[in-house]
């Protein structure tokens, strides 16, 4: 999109617009809207969302242990004392790590990988923090590896892979549980949820 | 072949991608109306109804609604899941790269029924057996045929004369095999053996099951790789990304084994 396209709006109202727009979700319409919002907007309300956005940019940086977004390295999660060190949770996005965190069911470190192996999408095993994971399993502290990739095929490759090499380097590796989701209807599910369902079944 | 507003069709998903929220950007291979770019709505919810049918190698009796820009998925069973080829990394790397190579070879609409059964005959047995690499040379071959691209591998591209035992090179740019007095010209003629020549004539002539029965040794295997390689280069202008993955699995994992035993 050229700025030629807004030309009845002023230059730097024309150019947030195109600003906004690169976000993803954001239509031209939705960018117009907001736009014409934060004109209308109190300066330093303004402001705060633009130091809120620098801020992001210029202070986050990536755990050097865990790989996760933070801004002191390491990050509060692996500094933590009360948490349990020998278990490591390998996920793919830092989105992910939230969605745990809600669960307080976990209480081990983390291991964000930054994408799933996808070869149609060029994404290879070089694009991940693969390497780095390994590296945290040196020395003998490290006791589960529990592969929290999404239960799709692309998240399965991941999983089946970084399984095979760290197999040989931690005592337990464990794959989350696969099958019916809470809310789910049995009628709809497909033959490979029930399948897993199936085989993971529980004593009640 | 225009679509009705609502239509039913069974579909193979080759490609997926994430689109908005909670949506997925398909690329559907279907026998009638070839490939479809669809959307699946809120299928990355994790209480989707549709969203387990829809995983990449799926091949899914699906409903569409015809969209402005793109059709939408409004039903969706899974028919056949290929579940062993998903439990183990070798196989899977193979049967991704083949759909990459049949989403290359497919232009957006246009059917062409017998290669979508092609490649569901190619990764059924995929799942199947243990030696994979002469089914992936019969499909990029039968590909390269089904799509008009099939080299000449009967006389001589140039003279048109009979070969004669011996000395033989294989060219993209010409469209077949070279005896060597016409070689010159193409700067992209390689040599080609008796043997792997055969072997093509073969794979191009006959059914899967009967080109599964051939037994090829690991030069030779080889030598077809690179030959087909370069063939699928010249034709589709460009390298397949899923390549790369093939060659690092293959590294790594040198011997055929049953991952699907050893995961957790």
């Amino acid at each position: 999109m050229t700025t030629n396209e807004f030309l009845p709006a002023a230059a730097p109202v024309a150019r947030l617009i195109q600003e906004l727009h690169k976000l993803p979700g954001v239509g031209t319409k939705t960018a117009q809207r907001l736009t014409y919002y934060l004109v209308r907007m109190p300066e330093e309300e303004a402001r705060a969302l633009a130091q809120a956005i620098i801020a992001v940019k210029e202070r986050i940086i990536l755990c050097s242990q865990c790989q996760n977004l933070t801004e002191t390295d390491p990050c509060p999660i692996c500094t933590d004392p009360a948490r349990d060190q020998t278990a490591i949770c390998v996920l793919e996005e830092p989105l992910d790590v939230l969605a745990l965190e809600r669960t307080r069911c976990y209480k081990g470190l983390y291991h964000v990988l930054h994408g799933v192996i996808s070869p149609i999408n060029g994404i290879g095993v070089e694009e991940l923090k693969i390497r780095e994971l390994l590296v945290r399993l040196k020395g003998d502290t490290v006791q589960e590896i529990v592969l929290a990739t999404n239960p799709n095929l692309e998240g399965e490759a991941t999983a089946m892979y970084v399984h095979r090499l760290v197999s040989p380097l931690v005592p337990r590796v464990t794959r989350l549980a696969r099958g019916l989701p809470v809310g789910g209807d049995l009628e709809y599910a497909d033959q490979v949820t029930l399948t897993r369902a199936f085989q993971g079944r529980n004593e009640m | 072949m225009s679509r009705p507003r609502s239509f039913n069709t069974e579909a193979l998903v080759v490609r997926s991608t994430e689109l908005g929220e909670a949506d997925r950007l398909l690329t559907l291979l279907t026998p009638a109306y070839g490939k479809l770019q669809v959307s699946a709505r809120g299928v990355r919810k994790a209480t989707s109804k549709l969203g387990g049918h829809l995983d990449l190698l799926t091949r899914s009796s699906l409903t569409l609604s015809q969209g402005q820009s793109l059709d939408t998925i409004t039903g969706a069973e899974a028919v056949e899941t290929f579940m062993a080829l998903k439990a183990d990394l070798r196989a899977l790397s193979k049967a991704l790269y083949l759909l990459e190579l049949a989403d290359a070879f497919h232009p957006l609409g246009s059917p062409n029924p017998p290669a979508y059964d092609l490649l569901l005959e190619t990764l059924r047995v995929l799942e199947s057996t243990a030696d994979h690499e002469l089914a992936l040379r019969f499909c990029e071959l039968r590909l390269l045929d089904l799509c008009g691209f099939l080299p000449q591998l009967a006389q001589c591209v140039q003279c048109q004369e009979k070969l004669l035992p011996g000395g033989h090179f294989l060219s993209p740019a010409a469209g077949g095999v070279l005896c060597p007095a016409c070689k010159a010209p193409f700067a992209d003629a390689a040599p080609i053996s008796v043997e792997a020549l055969k072997v093509l004539r073969y794979l191009a002539t006959n059914l899967l099951a009967a080109a599964m029965r051939v037994n090829v040794g690991p030069p030779l295997q080889r030598e077809l790789a690179a030959l087909l390689s370069n063939l699928l280069r010249y034709t589709l202008e460009r390298e397949l990304r899923s390549a790369a993955f093939l060659r690092t699995i293959a590294q790594q994992w040198p011997k055929a084994e049953g991952l699907a035993a050893s995961a957790p």
